[in-house]
């Protein structure tokens, strides 16, 4: 056993958090360097070791895994900064990628322009060729027009080429010999097919895929092996690994095959962060996982301890096709800007405040008032306690914004004005709780919050308490939960076969048990070469269909056990009863339309349960009092405020109270309690 | 004749429900945190009728919206409207009067009422609405309402709109206030009465059961807001919501100057053998009210492709809406301002037992179209060109000849392109005011697995769109061929002989067109409502209809037409000599900025019109791309034996 380390590059800050084989946790927030993103990590990883008390090369030879989620993927394709793509495509279908289904967002805004495509038409190239849905070829490849294609691509400075033709999927061999024309003609050139990125029906999705894996695939190749390099020639002893948009990790070799895995990757470790904290809550298997940091409100889902998973993930207006962990985010976050509309109604957000200038209180020029100046106005953040105190709030200027932009032109007092702020910006994060729970069939009531972020511990319980949610956990790695997560997380690959059949059809089991152990032996040998004994080997299968003649798929586990008829049955039971829940009614006299089958083949070696170091030896007493408002009260109360290194194991603390930790504060409203873990999370009890 | 077309003009009622509307009597935050509920409830009803939807109408095509109403005595008001299609909105009050006329003294929690009848405020029939009544306290406070295209309504044809209905009695089963559930209760004596006269009971069963469940879930949502904060305090802010976007809304409109605005615009058919029909509008603009008046257009369809007041109420609206900021919200303060009209008995209002099975489409698209024609001089920077109409979205379906099974698919896959307006070129596949860009279209693999039929084509065709500094959304070539059997197709839609306009000096799009390609390498074109053939070794090809133009095309930045050149989008002919941009033929197409100047220069010498076309027929699609040869057909249809078997006309001698 060694350490875990999880290494989270944010638009502000880069985490490292390292896991000791022991149990102690370290978490060191570096200023990101968004230029020479290898430079913020070398600096964090040196002071992570300091607070060790050890150097860089023994902390990395010391350690089993170390998990990178990198953001330069998802920023290349938010910015739109990338390399020329070309694209190969079937004749007559030049404009898949430009058309998507024909919908269109904010439908009474006429003057709203289409997002631009990633690959300009005259860079998107048909050619001659043509499979049927049933695998027979309607015509035949015509090589000299893909020879003549690249060096068309070739001329026009091309750096990566998508290969993306209708129903390769049943056949990918016009796909892969075009690829191969490609790289003859085109040397240096990374050329990527649709059937290896996503080998999914659906050719939009699948083409975006390939698209924007060539897209990014230069940018992140570069990157991510100057990062293996360092990371080995600093010391540590294997190599890396990457965090992916499943939840999962992969070495850098996956992650080149299928770049499209990389983007939208870093909330995807909520879950796995989620998981390891709430294991001693009363529901560890159903987790509501938000982050709230200074610009957005993430919330992610995990039921039946699995995170909930989605394949209409779009980054940059374009989906990524992929299955990867369902993230809603919403722009909440301490720099929400709060603001009146041309009616007089207040809102908050969506458009942030950002770092610069950031809050009126951060005195760097911001003059609108934020989430964050409301919360310092009414008292449950203190000027000095930012950061650690590392970074110094200006109360003042939080007033005079608050008063200037809101309390003034509403006749309310700042007070009630900064305490209206927190009220709405917690409605909005309420509602996306209930976009993602409620509104899919699923009861928060039944789940245990799980909140990270600077802003989470601020807000959690009041949210917690509009849902009905009964326990909150503010773990001890809050203000890193991400890097937490990447910590812990499992390797995982990802492989799905379209094999359409309905399942109550002659010889639908033997079928798909030869689907299966065809994946499962891919998995297997995969595994094996990370380094995982059977054992640590875990194989979840999955389908994905619907009642015949239906529009929209659902995806349910296979009951563990050898595929033959019996398990199919109970594989369709199970699939009525999801869509009963789902959907308020089932079809029992219905067989299931099967679509996608796909396998999840994870690698997992338990991670140590977290301790707390004991950094100081004082008594739990409150620092000092102050007039806070209680959203869950909507008042001021008169409360105690502690110090999160006070704290011990085991200690209660009954609202209303404020724990100032390192990177977040804790609000408890009174009716709640607070109960130190072992690890020293904070477990709130809503109505205790 | 006593008909029941006359739909009593109601007084709009303009005093609140409460006795105290003043802003100051209402709290900032709490109105903030009302409203977003509001607009949440209704985003869930909008999410639990697409997930548990059975037929890809609603689930996939989206055609239904949600709405909360109150229940005020003068008549319900919308409180909220979470939009799937822009036609229902503000087509719904006068039904809701209906029900409650029919059943005044004896709504109960627990009801559900049902209504389908285009002559008691509906848009038209397949748009079944389904209404809840939500108490509180034991008071009736407001409505959940949901209302949903059916697959089939039990109409003479197996179609839910047949373009060549002679009436209302054969375009299926008329359903006026109707209680489905009664406290409670579903009668299922009724339920059996709906169910026995549609096909597909089981596909509309499980879209019905949707469209419950949905008016269920946001009363739930209802209830659990009024518990949490009062049932009058509620009702009071649901008023002050109202106040609040009419405050908002007024003050755009008063932007607007004063004034009449007249606007002429023509549908191409009216399903049944007429063409060229006028829709013509006066606009009477004073203060923050609106009044659009129909009147002087021209005859009503003898076949289905006639408005109701609902659909007249919705034309006249929506364009007011995307004129004013979009983040309004669409209630009662809003709807208010404006009131339509038109005469009855004309194709602009439909009179009792006219069929009007086409109206969201035909006439509401041209009905549309003529408010933005009318008003572009008062606010040309707000109106856009005209859009794509309903059209180039086949019904085909057939006997799959391997497998022996019926088959049938609408396909939105090959639509044509938005209006262009100010800093926007239009998008690719929003035809229609009925969608705006809330239909989707289906996967191209999708289909090949599901119908026996290949997408040969689904491409932008070149110069199928109008010019401007913006430009109109791209028509499409496309071109699907069955592969096992014969299948049939039906279309409706127009506006491919009268296309979208260009204003601002924008151009006309071209028009576009639909025809069979058969073995022999012959066309039949055909006009774009009506039912053929396709044989197996033939191809359905359509070329749909691009977006108008806005502005001059001599002002777009020259670098954009460099690109739409490059990616063609457009001709070389079209750049030089309608955008007066010079390119050379190199590798990357430059700029010759000399050449441009020089060209724009001599272009500019003549003026653009502000508005083209103002003829009718001025499509030029189908005289540019006919050849010898081929031949044209209006409106065609299939002869049917007794055995039902379709069979098709060859003879040529029509064309």
């Amino acid at each position: 056993m060694g350490h875990r380390v999880g290494i989270d590059i944010g638009g502000t800050f880069t985490d490292v958090v390292v896991l000791g084989d022991d149990g102690a946790f370290h978490i060191y927030k570096e200023d990101s360097t968004p230029d020479e993103p290898l430079l913020a990590i070398t600096r964090g990883l040196a002071g992570v070791a300091a607070q060790i008390g050890t150097d860089v090369a023994d902390l990395l030879r010391a350690t089993e895994f170390l998990v990178h989620g990198q953001t330069m993927a998802t920023n290349a394709l938010i910015q739109r900064r990338g390399p020329k793509v070309g694209l190969l495509c079937t004749q007559g279908f030049r404009d898949v990628t430009y058309l998507g289904y024909g919908w269109k967002p904010e439908r009474f805004n006429i003057h709203l322009p289409k997002p631009e495509d990633f690959v300009p038409r005259y860079l998107r190239l048909g050619i001659p060729e043509r499979t049927a849905a049933d695998g027979s070829e309607v015509a035949p490849l015509d090589e000299a027009a893909v020879r003549a294609a690249a060096r068309r691509l070739g001329a026009h400075g091309v750096q990566a080429v998508a290969v993306a033709y209708l129903w390769s999927i049943v056949d990918g061999r016009h796909e892969r010999r075009s690829a191969e024309i490609v790289r003859e003609e085109l040397p240096g050139v990374a050329v990527l097919c649709s059937c290896d990125v996503l080998p999914e029906i659906r050719e939009w999705e699948r083409t975006s895929a390939t698209v924007l894996s060539a897209f990014i695939a230069p940018i992140i190749g570069d990157y991510l092996r100057a990062f293996e390099t360092a990371m080995q020639d600093g010391g540590l002893p294997h190599a890396p690994l990457i965090m992916q948009v499943n939840g999962g990790c992969a070495a850098v070799p996956d992650i080149l095959a299928r770049p499209v895995n990389a983007v939208a990757s870093g909330p995807a470790a909520g879950p796995a962060a989620g998981a390891h904290y709430a294991a001693n809550t009363q529901s560890p298997d159903r987790l509501i996982v938000v982050d709230m940091g200074g610009t957005s409100f993430d919330v992610c889902m995990l039921r039946d301890g699995e995170p909930v998973m989605s394949t209409d993930i779009q980054v940059a207006d374009q989906p990524i096709g992929v299955n990867g962990v369902e993230v809603l985010s919403v722009g909440a976050g301490g720099g929400s800007v709060a603001w009146l509309d041309s009616g007089n109604a207040l809102r908050v957000g969506p458009h942030s405040a950002g770092s610069q200038p950031g809050p009126a209180c951060y005195a760097r020029g911001g003059a609108q008032p934020t989430v964050t100046d409301a919360n310092l106005a009414v008292g449950r953040m203190a000027a000095g306690a930012f950061l650690g105190g590392r970074r110094a709030l200006d109360a003042d200027l939080a007033h005079a914004a608050v008063g200037t932009h809101v309390a003034e032109p509403l006749n309310l007092s700042v007070r009630e004005a900064a305490a209206g702020i927190i009220t709405i910006v917690n409605a909005n994060m309420a509602s996306a709780i209930r976009a993602v729970s409620i509104e899919r069939g699923i009861d928060p009531r039944d789940y245990v919050m799980v909140a990270g972020g600077g802003a989470g511990g601020l807000h959690a319980a009041e949210l917690a308490r509009t849902l009905g949610i009964g326990e909150v956990l503010i773990p001890r790695s809050a203000g890193g939960l991400c890097a937490f997560g990447m910590a812990v997380t499992p390797v995982r690959h990802d492989s799905v076969r379209l094999h359409y059949c309905h399942t109550d059809q002659e010889g639908a089991a033997a079928a798909i048990r030869q689907v299966f152990d065809d994946l499962i032996a891919e998995g297997r040998a995969h595994l094996a070469a990370d380094g995982f004994a059977e054992d640590e080997m875990r194989f979840a299968r999955h389908l994905e269909g619907r009642y015949p003649g239906q529009v929209h798929n659902l995806t349910v586990p296979l009951p563990d056990g050898p595929i033959d008829d019996a398990l199919l049955r109970t594989l369709e039971t199970a699939f009525h009863a999801e869509h009963e829940k789902r959907f308020t009614y089932a079809m029992r006299d219905q067989p299931i339309e099967a679509l996608h089958w796909r396998l999840a083949a994870t690698g997992v070696r338990a991670a140590p349960a977290g301790r707390l170091q004991q950094t100081a030896v004082r008594r739990s007493e409150p620092t000092g009092t102050r007039r806070a408002y209680m959203a869950g009260v909507n008042a001021e109360v008169e409360t105690e405020v502690y110090r999160g290194d006070s704290l011990h194991p085991g200690d209660r603390l009954d609202g209303p109270a404020i724990v100032e930790f390192d990177t977040t504060t804790v609000v408890v409203n009174p009716g709640d309690r607070l109960t130190v873990q072992g690890d020293g999370s904070a477990l709130l009890t809503i109505g205790a | 004749m006593a008909t029941a077309t006359q739909i009593d003009p109601i007084p709009l009622p303009d005093a609140p429900i409460s006795a105290e509307p003043t802003d100051a009597a209402f709290d900032p935050i709490t109105f903030s945190v009302i409203r977003n509920r509001f607009e949440a409830i209704g985003r869930e009803m909008t999410l639990a009728m697409e997930q548990t939807a059975w037929t890809s109408v609603i689930a996939l095509a989206r055609d239904y919206s949600c709405m909360i109403y109150d229940a005020h005595p003068d008549g319900p008001r919308q409180v909220t409207m979470a939009e799937c299609l822009p036609i229902h909105c503000n087509s719904i009050r006068t039904l809701l009067i209906e029900i409650v006329r029919a059943f005044e003294g004896d709504i109960h929690d627990g009801d559900v009422f049902l209504c389908n009848d285009p002559y008691k405020g509906n848009t038209h029939i397949p748009d079944l609405v389904t209404a809840m009544p939500v108490f509180v306290e034991g008071k009736h406070v407001f409505w959940t309402v949901a209302r949903g295209h059916q697959l089939d309504t039990g109409a003479i044809e197996a179609s839910s709109i047949v373009p060549a209905a002679r009436s209302v009695f054969q375009e299926g089963i008329v359903i006026p206030p109707l209680r489905l559930i009664d406290r409670g209760v579903e009668r299922h004596d009724v339920l059996e009465l709906y169910l026995a006269n549609v096909r597909y009971r089981d596909a509309l069963h499980g879209d019905l059961r949707a469209q419950l469940g949905c008016v269920g879930v946001a009363r739930k949502g209802l209830v659990e807001l009024c518990e949490q904060y009062g049932r009058d305090e509620v009702v009071r802010y649901s008023d002050g919501l109202m106040d609040y976007a009419d405050r908002r809304a007024s003050e755009e409109l008063r932007r607007i100057p004063d004034g009449v605005y007249a606007g002429l615009t023509w549908t191409d058919t009216d399903g049944n053998g007429a063409t060229d029909i006028p829709v013509r509008v006066k606009i009477t603009k004073t203060g923050a009210d609106i009044h659009v008046d129909y009147g002087g257009s021209g005859a009503p369809s003898t076949g289905s492709f006639n408005a109701t007041y609902a659909v007249m109420m919705a034309t006249a609206t929506i364009p007011f809406l995307y004129y004013i900021d979009s983040d309004i919200p669409h209630n009662h303060g809003v709807l208010k301002h404006i009131t339509a009209t038109a005469d009855p008995g004309t194709i602009c209002l439909a009179e009792w037992p006219s069929a009007v099975g086409g109206a969201t489409q035909n006439p509401a698209d041209p009905m549309h179209e003529v408010i933005n024609i009318a008003m572009a001089p008062a606010i040309p920077d707000r109106v856009p060109a005209g859009g794509a109409h309903t059209s180039h979205i086949p019904n085909f379906n057939g006997i799959d000849s391997r497998t022996g099974k019926e088959w049938g698919c609408m396909l939105f896959n090959s639509g044509g392109g938005q209006g262009a307006a100010k800093d926007a070129d239009g998008w690719p596949l929003l035809f229609t005011i009925a969608g705006m860009g809330g239909l989707k279209s289906a996967s191209i693999e999708q289909i090949e697995l599901l119908y026996p039929l290949r997408v040969e084509q689904n491409e932008i065709e070149t110069d199928a769109l109008g010019m401007g500094r913006w430009i109109g959304g791209p028509g499409l070539r496309t071109r699907y061929r069955p592969i096992a059997g014969d299948m049939e197709c039906v279309t409706f839609g127009e506006g491919c002989k009268n296309p979208p306009h260009g204003v601002n000096g924008g151009t006309m799009s071209p028009g576009g067109g639909i025809y069979i390609e058969h073995a022999d390498g012959r066309r039949t074109f055909m006009s774009t409502a009506g039912q053929t053939l396709i044989r197996e070794g033939e191809t359905w090809n359509g070329v749909s209809v691009g977006g108008g133009g806005w502005g001059n095309p001599l002002d777009r930045d020259p670098e954009r037409v460099r690109r739409d050149l490059r990616d063609e989008w457009i001709s070389d002919a079209t750049a030089r000599d309608v955008f007066g941009v010079v390119v050379r033929d190199d590798l990357e197409r430059t700029l010759d900025v000399e050449a441009t100047a020089a060209r724009r220069a001599e272009l500019r010498r003549v003026a653009r019109p502000a508005l083209e076309p103002t003829e009718p027929a001025a499509g030029t699609w189908t005289a540019r791309t006919m050849r010898p040869g081929d031949r044209y057909l209006e409106a065609p249809t299939i002869a049917r034996d007794f055995s039902g078997t379709a069979g098709r006309d060859d003879s040529w001698d029509t064309a």
